[in-house]
């Protein structure tokens, strides 16, 4: 078996561009026709929630300041906020809410609340779904039944909703990404096929192979032409 | 000697195409080569496996060098699969198996196809190809026919495959290899390397054949690749 080096993986290249070519292209192809005529696309919305220790309710309204120490407790609050908004029984009241027309493990799938920032109150929601109408509803719902279902759970929370699901976005499939990808998941699986079949090659290449190799007299090479010869001639 | 009746195309002068250029350039280097030898020199072709262009490339040099004006002889000394006469298309019914037989002479056998070139065919297929080829008489065959010719050209058998190349070539100045792009291995070559070493065998050089080529045709395009036997336009 031959040793490689850059200069002969690039010679391969060269050599196979025009498979390389193909391969990507028809890999590509198949991505992009599999994203575009088998999945169904994916919509987001997103939906913001404040949420506060309850010591931050009153600020500005009755001439309180900002309490520094009340702050740190909501901020800290965040992710033990965002851990009940992930939890099996908030999504158990959802579906309830629903009318039971969905599965609760199945709604569970489609949300996912984050905090904004790590010294952020807000809280996004974002609800996932291949129909846009049916995402914004659900995500409404789970909007009006989410502040209550917090407080029941952190008796001192304040919770305010900032944003409803107005807008969706489609997330997915990424095609453009996943085709280019594909393209070059393409050339590179068939540039290892081109360099495995190179490193088990045991035939005289080439002139510039032959002399690499052997020091004996080449009296001369008798070439075959890659085109084909004019019509109507020998 | 005897005269063939076909029109020898092939061996029209003017030839132009690329592969012509060549043969004149394998003719040129070993002419260089077998410079220091006088008198006739004679040359045997082989190659490490079947199909790789052994007897194409004997025909054509014998041609090339023919058209130079020197008295060549191509001798097909391949017992077991003869195929010049079928490559230039003359019958083969006595040849060099009957002359080391001697149920025929040089004179009967040997065809002239040109002005300046001829050929003993191989004859009809002996049981006992090696031990004619390892013959004495071989031997006096060769040494008889330096007297009337400027080259001898002798193809023979794969010598990758069958010994009868050392036995002819032992007779001869040395051996050109004919390798083929793409298809002979490095093993295949080497070993028979090794083995004309051990024979003490001259190794006089390697043709390369069946390169491919793109860059000759957009230079030559007004002119074509022809037929390896050399048609003329």
């Amino acid at each position: 078996m031959k040793e490689l080096d850059l200069t002969k993986l690039f010679k391969i290249c060269k050599d196979n561009i025009i498979a390389l070519i193909l391969t990507g292209v028809v890999f590509a192809a198949a991505v992009f026709s599999y994203n575009t005529f088998f999945v169904a696309p994916t919509y987001r919305t997103t939906t913001t929630i404040l949420v506060n220790n309850g010591g931050l309710a009153d600020v500005g309204v009755s001439g309180e300041n900002v309490d520094s120490n009340d702050l740190n407790a909501s901020l800290y609050l965040i992710e033990t906020c965002v851990d009940i908004l992930e939890s099996d029984n908030m999504y158990k009241e959802l579906a309830n809410a629903l009318n039971d027309d969905y599965s609760y493990d199945g709604l569970q799938s489609r949300f996912s609340p984050r905090a904004r920032g790590e010294e952020s109150l807000l809280i996004d929601i974002s609800t996932y779904g291949t129909d846009p109408k049916e995402i914004k509803k659900i995500a409404n719902t789970f909007l009006e039944i989410a502040p209550t279902f917090i407080k029941n759970n952190i008796l001192s929370v304040d919770v305010k909703i900032l944003a409803t699901a107005e807008k969706t976005t489609k997330v997915g499939p990424r095609t453009a990404v996943n085709t280019t990808l594909a393209f070059f998941a393409g050339a590179v699986l068939c540039v290892l096929v081109c360099v495995v079949i190179s490193l088990f090659k045991n035939t005289i290449e080439s002139e510039k192979d032959f002399k690499a190799r052997y020091d004996i007299p080449l009296l001369g090479t008798v070439p075959v032409f890659k085109n084909k010869q004019p019509k109507g001639r020998a | 000697m005897k005269k063939s009746n076909r029109n020898n195309e092939y061996l029209a002068s003017g030839m132009q195409s690329v592969v012509a250029e060549a043969y004149k350039s394998i003719r040129t280097n070993l002419q260089f080569l077998l410079a220091r030898n006088s008198g006739c020199k004679v040359i045997t072709i082989s190659s490490p496996q079947a199909s790789e262009g052994k007897t194409t490339n004997s025909v054509n040099i014998a041609i090339s060098f023919s058209q130079l004006g020197k008295k060549v002889l191509l001798i097909d000394a391949d017992l077991r699969r003869p195929t010049v006469c079928k490559k230039l298309k003359i019958e083969n019914t006595d040849g060099l198996s009957g002359v080391l037989a001697a149920f025929s002479s040089p004179e009967k056998a040997i065809v002239s196809v040109g002005p300046n070139l001829s050929v003993l065919p191989s004859g009809t297929i002996p049981p006992n190809p090696s031990e004619l080829l390892a013959s004495k008489e071989f031997e006096n065959l060769i040494e008889k026919l330096r007297e009337s010719y400027d080259y001898i050209i002798i193809d023979t058998a794969p010598v990758g495959i069958i010994s009868d190349a050392l036995s002819v070539a032992r007779c001869s100045e040395g051996i050109i290899l004919i390798v083929k792009e793409k298809s002979t291995t490095y093993q295949g070559f080497e070993r028979v390397v090794d083995g004309l070493k051990l024979a003490q065998i001259p190794l006089l050089g390697v043709v390369l054949n069946g390169t491919e080529s793109e860059e000759y045709y957009p230079y030559y395009k007004n002119h074509y690749y022809r037929n390896p036997y050399l048609k003329s336009r």
